[in-house]
């Protein structure tokens, strides 16, 4: 398998901070791979390094194989924390200068402010814009030239909740495409649509490196509710296959032995005269996963 | 080269600022020039009004400056080049407004992103500084010339005599560029760094200079605006001197290459002042 891009040991110190700590992992052609952790993870110091901005201060890293970094820029596109164009420039104005500074020689302007919708405000000067058209003018921005690896940092930051929504389609219709897309974010359901590939930051330190699946779990999930709490919760209690009990609300979530049948439960509760009034199979998602993770 | 060059022009001729202050320096430039020639000479002859009253001698001195010669060759060379080099702060602010304004808006980082080397992204503010000097010399040039021809007998005269002066003033404009440039990159911001030039170049140097030696002594000389600030002397002194010889002061050409070389030095620092930075 091919990798785009190789992190060997990198670190990055602020005095006593270990902002990033010796985070090795591989980014394979043509994945969708995301970078999870909480705030202050190291999601974007990362980002940050393998993008020349910020100085690493030991371990390396290394685009398609050891291509120069001057070299590699030319197919990378990349947003990075916040959305950085000149203010006194229209859209349009500031993708031609990005053009310009990226060495495309036929920039499709028109055609990545459509894919934002942003066509009908490109002659507007970029400080008139709202915070989620700035966004939406980054990934314009990143688009531009059809680059073979798209960075992505908090891309969804400022959107609405239909902008996210776009944004997330915008990135699976690229990745369908067969471009590598790289993405750090702390909002998981995101994450969770799109990615295959996940590692998982905390504190600088990698905690997690392989498919979401795996961070997911296979732990089945069950979501009952019936119209006594008290004694539901009692007899459940006394279950010898249910591993976790979690009550939310009226609702108890139940982390079962994968052996235990959803029907079983509902006929040893039948028995002892809990009748259900609710019985949801769940999967565990990314999200039980990660706080699973990071709070162990 | 050229790209860093395109990248640098589409960056400064979107912005009205860039006009506005090409369109300033102009202006200012031709308002004090053509007005300078009116100005009464201290110590001058008498309003016309006046004349019949005083003697055949008064009648000969000269009223205005433009009848002292404010306008003739060669001395429009230095008269012009003098009250120009005040107008150089135009260009240094408008360099520190568009420098600062990289790191304001954080597109000196998203140019690194996109594919600029650091090296890359201080060769196109060198552009910047370069073409600021050279184009406000080419509009102080074409204002002399053009004084030249209006007030002259071109038949008479040398047009290029002392025009050495014109070489002073870019030598001054460029110096007082770098150092802004060098500024501009250490605090990244405009509004303080322009306070923080004008109060070095106005008043702290002026006290550095009297505290660690006396005027005229060469380390007075040397604290770094001084050798660009003696390239086009004063010439009023010269001016009202009508009935003397006139000598022509011509460029100081060692202090040139002290001007020179105080404006690498500026530029290489400034180099090395974003080379290892983060962004």
């Amino acid at each position: 398998m091919d990798t785009v891009l190789k992190l060997e040991k990198l670190s990055k110190h602020y005095g006593r901070i270990k902002a990033v700590n010796e985070v090795s992992f591989a980014v394979p052609k043509g994945s969708v791979f995301g970078i999870l952790g909480p705030n202050g993870s190291g999601k974007t110091t990362t980002l940050g390094m393998i993008l020349g901005v910020i100085q690493p201060l030991s371990g390396s890293f290394s685009w398609f194989d050891n291509l120069s970094p001057q070299e590699a820029k030319k197919h990378i596109g990349a947003l990075l924390e916040t959305p950085n164009f000149y203010p006194y420039m229209t859209a349009r104005q500031n993708l031609t200068l990005a053009a310009k500074v990226k060495q495309i020689k036929e920039p499709n302007i028109e055609e990545v402010l459509e894919q934002v919708k942003l066509l009908d405000r490109a002659d507007d000067k970029f400080k008139t814009y709202s915070l989620g058209m700035k966004q939406r003018l980054a990934i314009a921005s990143a688009l531009l030239g059809n680059p073979e690896v798209l960075v992505l940092d908090e891309p969804t930051n400022g959107l609405d909740p239909r902008g996210i929504a776009e944004v997330r389609q915008l990135i699976m219709d690229i990745a369908a495409r067969g471009i590598t897309v790289l993405m750090a974010s702390h909002i998981l359901a995101v994450v969770e649509k799109v990615c295959e590939h996940v590692v998982v930051l905390q504190n600088g330190v990698l905690r997690f490196e392989g498919l979401a699946s795996e961070l997911s779990g296979d732990a089945a999930l069950l979501r009952i509710k019936a119209n006594n709490d008290s004694q539901l919760e009692a007899l459940l209690s006394q279950h010898p296959q249910i591993q976790n009990i979690h009550r939310d609300g009226h609702f108890f979530d139940l982390e079962i032995d994968p052996e235990l049948k959803a029907e079983e439960l509902n006929q040893w509760l039948a028995e002892r005269q809990v009748f259900l009034n609710h019985l949801e199979i769940k999967q565990a998602g990314l999200e039980e996963g990660f706080l699973k993770l990071i709070d162990s | 080269m050229m790209r860093l060059i395109a990248i640098e022009w589409y960056k400064l001729r979107t912005h009205r600022f860039f006009w506005w202050g090409m369109g300033l320096f102009l202006v200012l430039l031709s308002v004090l020039l053509w007005t300078f020639g009116k100005i009464p000479l201290p110590g001058g002859g008498p309003k016309a009004e006046d004349a019949a009253d005083a003697g055949m001698a008064m009648m000969l001195l000269p009223r205005t400056f433009e009848e002292a010669g404010f306008y003739r060759l060669p001395l429009i060379w230095q008269n012009a080049t003098f009250w120009a080099s005040f107008f150089k702060f135009i260009p240094a602010f408008l360099l520190l407004f568009f420098v600062s304004s990289e790191f304001e808006y954080r597109t000196y980082r998203q140019n690194i992103i996109d594919g600029l080397s650091v090296g890359q992204f201080f060769l196109s503010k060198v552009f910047t500084l370069v073409l600021f000097s050279v184009l406000s010399t080419i509009v102080v040039g074409i204002t002399i010339v053009v004084l030249a021809y209006a007030n002259n007998d071109m038949a008479e005269a040398n047009l290029w005599a002392e025009s050495s002066f014109l070489i002073g003033y870019f030598m001054e404009t460029f110096f007082i560029l770098c150092m802004a440039l060098f500024l501009g990159f250490l605090t990244k911001k405009s509004v303080i760094t322009i306070v923080i030039l004008i109060m070095y170049y106005y008043v702290v140097e002026q006290f550095l200079g009297y505290w660690l030696s006396e005027p005229g002594e060469a380390l007075f000389d040397y604290l770094p605006t001084r050798p660009s600030r003696s390239l086009v002397p004063e010439p009023i002194s010269r001016i009202l001197d009508f009935f003397g010889q006139r000598e022509a002061p011509s460029l100081n050409w060692h202090m040139w290459w002290v001007s020179l070389a105080y404006s690498l030095v500026f530029l290489f620092s400034s180099y090395f002042l974003i080379r290892k930075r983060d962004l």
